[in-house]
């Protein structure tokens, strides 16, 4: 029997073995493809490359997910979907307490403070603990109002915007697995390459989006829903992950496992800006039901800067 | 990271295309090294390798300390290479174990039958284990360097690297038992 020593040994050893020179050739073909490929402005980037909480993994997740389907790939037959009611128009009902607060910026998320048990990314730019009211986004594009009641917490705010309310279910979550249980995660997807290579270039409608998603097979959709959020139109709907369908998208987060997972979709049309995804979710059915209607309902109170 | 790879990152960041390449000459080969270990095929490893260059491109304004650059292009590199092994390995259906490329230390303490061992338990690894177990044993990373590396839970990696652990001793006692066998027959 190789004992561990022997065992880490052995591996060392057998994996200095191979080449460790990068052939000319790399370099010609690399100086080719970055001619014809433009850089992307940085808070474009996808969130795949930062440090994520789990309702941003899930959401990249139902993101790669939606997004293959929108380019037909079909993987398994037959097409399902979930009951309960299909999302309603954005309600009339004006968001929690808008009072407003001193608004964040980036040298604000500096020294924001967080909730103790959470330990947030120092290159999130979040501005930590909110006060009841309004607030706006310092880094993310286009700036973002919104308005929150007391007990949530802003942990991202730059390539995405995440907030997640300060509960007993995340706190436990994130004790357990390091991530994040019930949260609103909010991006840009306009050319994501967080999904299967080759789908890197697509651009869709909101409309677009929606529809491949409800004709996806993987995944569990209920009735698609026009909304208005933040003087932008676009799409609603609750999805999840077919739980019969065992794939992932090459390139998912390592370890996804988001079965259990349920989120409240939003694709929003954002001229000149592509579509704005919004993803209410939760890692586990049980937390969902509480956590979407308040969630949704800061949503709602988004208004965006364009 | 040394100053004059710190000014071809922010240069880079500029859209200057020649520092990028210049970057690529300055950290080609420890990246090609990376990709080949996990993905064992010098031909497959340069497809790979390539991609991640061009998306390292493509996204390089995104990286906000430069001085973190060595980190971040191990990350796309290795997130590139685990994309490519989970194609191939959807693609393969017959476990088949392919000739090594590359030269093979003639000393040694791994017999032949070792290597062939430890190829085939590796190639029986998920390509997430094979990363973690080529940035643990081969780039020297920490569990949490690799969780930062993959985005995922510390706690995953570990159990992942005891894994493919396990199934690597595994094929190593199998070699030994086959043998001890052999020599028992002879």
């Amino acid at each position: 029997m190789t004992d561990d020593r022997e065992l880490s040994l052995i591996l060392d050893r057998w994996l200095s073995d191979g080449p460790t020179e990068m052939p000319d050739r790399v370099i010609d073909v690399v100086a080719i493809g970055i001619s014809r490929q433009r850089q992307r402005p940085a808070w474009r980037l996808d969130w795949r490359h930062l440090s994520m909480n789990s309702l941003a993994k899930a959401g990249v997740a139902i993101a790669a997910v939606v997004l293959v389907a929108v380019v037909g790939y079909n993987l398994l037959p037959g097409s399902t979907r979930f009951g309960g009611p299909a999302p309603s128009q954005a309600p009339t009902q004006p968001p929690p307490s808008a009072t407003p607060t001193a608004t964040p910026s980036a040298a604000a998320s500096a020294t924001a403070v967080f909730p103790t048990w959470y330990t947030p990314n120092p290159d999130d730019g979040g501005a930590g603990i909110l006060t009841a009211g309004s607030h706006t986004t310092s880094s993310f594009l286009p700036p973002l109002t919104y308005a929150v009641p007391a007990g949530w917490v802003n942990h991202s705010d730059g390539t995405y915007v995440g907030l997640f309310p300060d509960t007993p279910a995340n706190q436990a979550e994130f004790a357990r697995s390091g991530e994040i249980a019930d949260s609103i995660v909010m991006g840009q997807i306009d050319s994501p390459y967080f999904v299967c290579k080759g789908l890197e270039n697509y651009r869709g409608t909101a409309a677009e989006m929606a529809a491949a998603a409800a004709a996806n097979e993987i995944l569990m959709v209920s009735d698609v829903a026009d909304v208005t959020v933040g003087g932008l139109t676009g799409k609603r709907f609750d999805v999840r992950i077919d739980p019969d369908w065992d794939g992932n998208c090459p390139g998912d987060p390592p370890g996804s496992n988001y079965a259990d997972g349920r989120t409240r979709v939003f694709f929003l049309d954002a001229p000149g800006r592509g579509v704005i995804v919004i993803f209410v979710g939760s890692l586990h059915a049980t937390d969902h039901e509480a956590f979407v209607a308040p969630a949704t309902q800061i949503v709602e109170s988004f208004d965006f800067t364009l | 990271m040394v100053a004059r790879d710190r000014d071809l990152v922010e240069a880079a960041q500029r859209g200057d295309q020649a520092a990028f390449v210049d970057l690529v000459r300055s950290t080609g080969d420890r990246l090609f090294a990376l990709g080949y270990r996990i993905l064992r095929d010098v031909d497959r490893t340069e497809d790979a390798l390539q991609d991640a260059l061009v998306i390292a491109w493509r996204d390089l304004r995104g990286l906000r300390d430069p001085d973190r650059f060595d980190a971040w292009i191990n990350r796309v590199v290795t997130n590139v290479c685990i994309s490519h092994a989970t194609r191939e390995r959807r693609r393969t259906v017959n476990l088949r174990v392919l000739p090594v490329d590359g030269p093979i230390a003639p000393d040694d303490l791994l017999m032949i039958g070792e290597r062939d061992q430890l190829e085939r338990g590796f190639r029986r690894l998920t390509p997430d284990e094979r990363a973690i177990l080529v940035l643990h044993h081969y780039a020297g990373y920490t569990l949490a360097e690799i969780a930062d590396a993959l985005g995922a839970p510390a706690g995953t990696v570990r159990s992942r690297l005891h894994h493919a652990h396990r199934a690597m001793r595994a094929a190593l006692d199998a070699e030994a038992r086959a043998s001890t066998t052999g020599e028992r027959t002879a």
